[in-house]
């Protein structure tokens, strides 16, 4: 019989941990590292979480790093309200670099507030009721929420080029939801940022919400995942 | 032509000229005239008071009955006496030429409002209030009787929508209404909304499916204006329209609606203009300075059963605005139907359809009398002949009389003040060109 980890087990470190696993849903090793102040704490204490069956390692390294998510217990134990959402392994890589994005814009202005995905209706149902959604609606779920001088500025993290469509159907749930004012797309390559601007100009969403395109801060890369087919 | 029963004739009188000092017109030769109270008797002109439009008139007639001609007859006189002539035609055709020289020839603009020429006039159906813009834009929309509730409802969404362009320094046009009532675009107007009232309202209006179901419908017949065969002279330009303006002062303008090729769009276009005009005449009657105008719809079945016209009706003589109403047939609307041959001067051609001639026979009037009936009855005795008094009634003008008009000739009745019916021959009234 495995050992299940009780609350009192947890220290403050752990539970400051677990909470960020389990609003961002994933966290690597390194930003684990960073949440504890001290790399050999970290080292310690991630075997003991993992032990105890309240976080679970990701199968796949990034970048030789390992990759961590909260199990049921580590949810229970967290005392941390989010939305259900899970996570899904080809995403992985994105979801770490938004964590890093998140981190870099905190670190830089210690006045905002960063409100993670899995966060995200519980804070915009606060400030209005969302509409009602008919079918045929398109529904979407920013990588973040920025809280910025009472300001809400949805952070969406781009590295993947989409067909146009699909732009248009984002841009247009975010010039649509009237409890944002304003959008930031972090992008890396010169070819999204051409055809989000291009979308946003034809179809007029830039007047709708202002829009601001940014590349991504030092620090955050989307990491890389090992090849399993390499020697 | 002979009238039934007609026995007695004065002498016919050399020229018939009642009323000579207000404006008017010589529509024609009498040719023939039911026995009635007014002095009219065949070979008389009949003179026409341009103030006995202002009760309305509609024109019936199948098509090269002499339809144009007549109205041409009633422009010209407008534009001599000095009113604001407005034409809107359902046809887009020869009345443009029409009013053209009627414009060149009393030195007045001639305003010709026809898709295709570049250089033409524009026409800004989103001029005016916010309200006025929903009511004409809403109003001219058909929502069959299901569809009541999201007429309701498009009447609150529109305004509002309006007022918030307006508002946040924005014009509002065609373009811009419909692209705002867009549920994306509304949400970003407003945004950009200071008065908070009206964000709040605007924000409402996206939370509700039904609402949004409204502006979905709203903003789809929009769409279908703005890129229909009129989508380019449905927005404001350098030459835009003053509707109203046009109607202030003397002038011809000439608003083309060319059926065959936009049907669809015709009709829509039509009743927003009905509607607009509506609101033109309803403003003339807080006005102090009223100026005379008359109003032509030509081919108005055209514009299918445009019951916007009821109203513009119902206040337009008030505003000293003279409307007729040209057509082939009456409306199928019983209502629409109703105020049509209810007009003050009916003018009716050769007519096609003998259900409407049945109606019209009955509109022009009838007379009621006695006839003497002779009875045979056959018994033993031998024959027995009774004589009986009966009532009858007569068509003044039959329904087969005004099925075969010859062309050019109409039966025309003014029903108010000096009330007559005759047969007038409606000849052409040459245009004067303008010498080159």
């Amino acid at each position: 019989m495995p050992h299940l980890m009780t609350p009192s087990e947890l220290d403050a470190q752990d539970l400051v941990v677990l909470r960020d696993l389990v609003r961002f849903g994933v966290l690597a090793a390194d930003q684990i590292a960073r949440r504890y102040g001290d790399p050999s704490l970290a080292a310690s204490r991630i075997p003991f979480l993992h032990d105890g069956r309240v976080i679970l390692t990701w199968r796949d390294t990034l970048d030789g790093a390992r990759v961590y998510s909260p199990t049921s217990l580590g949810k229970h134990l967290s005392h941390v309200e989010v939305d259900p959402l899970s996570t899904n392994d080809r995403h992985l890589a994105h979801d770490v670099a938004v964590v890093d994005l998140a981190d870099y814009l905190l670190g830089h202005n210690p006045d905002l507030e960063w409100r993670t995905e899995r966060e995200l209706r519980r804070v915009l149902d606060a400030v209005a009721p969302s509409r009602r959604y008919i079918p045929g609606d398109n529904r979407h779920r920013p990588d973040g929420l920025l809280l910025e001088r009472g300001q809400r500025v949805a952070i969406e993290l781009e590295h993947s080029d989409k067909f146009e469509q699909r732009y248009t159907r984002i841009s247009r749930w975010f010039a649509s939801e009237y409890r944002l004012d304003r959008v930031r797309w972090y992008v890396d390559q010169p070819r999204i940022v051409r055809r989000l601007r291009q979308i946003n100009d034809q179809h007029g969403f830039a007047r709708d919400i202002p829009l601001e395109i940014e590349p991504f801060p030092p620090g955050v890369v989307i990491r890389k995942r090992p090849n399993r087919f390499e020697p | 032509m002979t009238w039934p029963g007609s026995w007695w004739r004065s002498p016919p009188l050399p020229v018939s000229t009642p009323a000579r000092g207000t404006p008017g017109l010589d529509l024609g030769r009498v040719v023939a005239a039911p026995r009635q109270p007014a002095p009219l008797f065949p070979r008389q002109s009949f003179w026409l008071e341009l103030a006995e439009l202002e009760r309305h008139a509609t024109l019936v007639g199948t098509t090269g009955s002499g339809k144009t001609t007549t109205l041409g007859r009633l422009m010209h006189a407008a534009v001599s006496a000095g009113w604001a002539v407005m034409v809107v035609d359902a046809k887009g055709g020869r009345l443009a030429n029409v009013c053209r020289a009627l414009g060149a020839a009393h030195s007045l603009p001639a305003r010709v409002w026809l898709p295709g020429p570049a250089a033409g006039w524009s026409y800004d159906m989103c001029a005016g209030a916010p309200t006025a813009i929903g009511n004409r834009l809403i109003g001219a929309f058909e929502h069959g009787r299901d569809g009541q509730v999201y007429r309701n409802l498009s009447q609150a969404l529109v305004p509002l929508a309006a007022r918030a362009l307006v508002e946040s320094g924005e014009p509002c046009t065609l373009d811009t209404l419909r692209h705002s009532l867009d549920e994306a675009h509304l949400t970003g107007l407003a945004r950009r909304t200071p008065d908070i009232g009206l964000k709040t309202e605007l924000l409402a209006m996206l939370c509700d499916p039904l609402h949004r179901k409204a502006l979905s419908g709203v903003a789809g017949r929009l769409r279908t204006l703005r890129f229909g065969v009129f989508g380019s002279w449905l927005l404001p330009s350098d030459h835009t329209l003053d509707l109203a303006g046009c109607l202030r002062e003397p002038g011809v303008t000439y608003l083309g609606l060319p059926a065959t090729a936009a049907s669809e769009d015709v009709s829509l276009v039509g009743r927003v203009l009905i509607q607009h005009l509506k609101q033109i005449a309803y403003d003339g009657l807080w006005s102090d300075d009223t100026h005379p105008g008359l109003v032509v719809f030509d081919e108005f079945t055209s514009l299918g059963d445009a019951v916007q016209l009821i109203d513009l009706l119902l206040q337009a003589r008030e505003a000293r605005l003279a409307v007729v109403v040209s057509t082939q047939q009456l409306p199928r609307d019983q209502v629409l139907r109703k105020a049509l041959v209810g007009a003050g001067a009916l003018l009716i051609h050769q007519v096609g359809a003998s259900e409407d001639a049945e109606s019209l026979a009955r509109s022009l009037g009838t007379r009621s009398g006695t006839e003497v009936v002779r009875q045979v009855q056959l018994g033993p005795a031998g024959a027995v002949v009774r004589r009986l008094l009966r009532s009858r009634e007569s068509y003044l003008v039959s329904p087969d009389q005004l099925a075969r008009l010859p062309v050019g000739q109409a039966a025309v009745c003014v029903r108010f003040g000096r009330q007559r019916v005759a047969i007038v021959q409606v000849d052409a009234l040459p245009v004067p060109r303008k010498e080159s």
